[in-house]
């Protein structure tokens, strides 16, 4: 049976955006006032998890703190576009797969993370999601993120 | 003589990481490869002493490229990465005859210690 009662998804989440990005990038992300409409000029991208954990993962980031986080985590080497799009997508991996590790350990079974993914379109709504829903809002001296986690456990994996 | 290395991870931020403290520690990293159907192709061509393999990565995962790595050449010593570092993705690493996991983000002396490991043991 699946310990869902014990896995706090919102916590396992929370605490690896804010301690890892601040380990990889040294910026700390607070909590803020949970607004959607106030993100601007904004990056998407997915990220899904599949197994027992089935959870569609959408995060916002505002260029400018995306900026910041890529020329901490490349040490102030000079990115063309194309690289700064995938070194953010590796810092979403490399968080996203620690919040995944911990509830796959509280579960007691590992479901799996996918390849994140960049959407160009950032109205995409992913259709067909089905789940609780957890949402973090967080802002920095850089600028905001949203990370918006659907899920549901599928009892049969 | 240098012991060499073949990269198999699609982040050029985790590649460049792991070359970064490898060479200053006598390794050096002689390719990269973007996917696991790319590294296998390397492998075969540079047969290099260690491979450093990601597991998350588009097409084929890192999980089966290590196992077709291993049919090619059972003596292939490969060290799995992940930000996935959870007992059971740790079973799963160990179900496909391999001993190690390390975790992302990268820790030097970890990545290091777990070189020295495979050296000894494979």
């Amino acid at each position: 049976m699946i310990r869902t009662k014990v896995v706090n998804v919102f916590q396992a989440f929370d605490g690896a955006f804010i301690l890892l990005t601040e380990s990889l990038s040294s910026i700390i992300l607070e909590h803020c006032l949970d607004d959607k409409d106030t993100i601007q000029d904004y990056k998407m991208f997915v990220i899904r998890t599949k197994g027992i954990f089935e959870s569609y993962i959408q995060i916002a980031i505002e260029d400018h703190l995306l900026g910041g986080i890529v020329n901490a985590i490349s040490k102030g080497k000079k990115l063309d576009e194309t690289e700064r799009i995938l070194y953010i997508m590796e810092y979403l991996n490399i968080v996203c797969g620690r919040a995944l590790s911990e509830i796959n350990n509280q579960v007691g079974k590992s479901s799996r993370l996918t390849v994140p993914q960049y959407i160009r379109d950032v109205t995409y709504e992913e259709p067909f999601l089905d789940g609780e829903q957890e949402n973090l809002f967080f802002d920095s001296e850089y600028g905001k993120m949203n990370v918006s986690i659907t899920y549901h456990y599928d009892s049969e994996r | 003589m240098k012991k060499t290395i073949l990269v198999i991870d699609d982040s050029p931020f985790a590649s460049q990481q792991i070359k970064d403290v490898v060479e200053e520690h006598g390794y050096e990293v002689i390719d990269y490869a973007r996917n696991g159907e790319e590294g296998i192709e390397k492998y075969k061509e540079i047969h290099p002493d260690f491979v450093i393999l990601d597991i998350i990565m588009p097409g084929i995962g890192g999980l089966e490229t290590a196992e077709i790595l291993l049919k090619e050449d059972p003596k292939a010593k490969i060290m799995m990465l992940s930000s996935l570092c959870d007992s059971g993705t740790l079973e799963e690493v160990k179900s496909i005859g391999l001993k190690y996991l390390i975790p992302k983000p990268l820790d030097e002396d970890v990545l290091l210690a777990t070189l020295e490991l495979l050296k000894k043991n494979g």
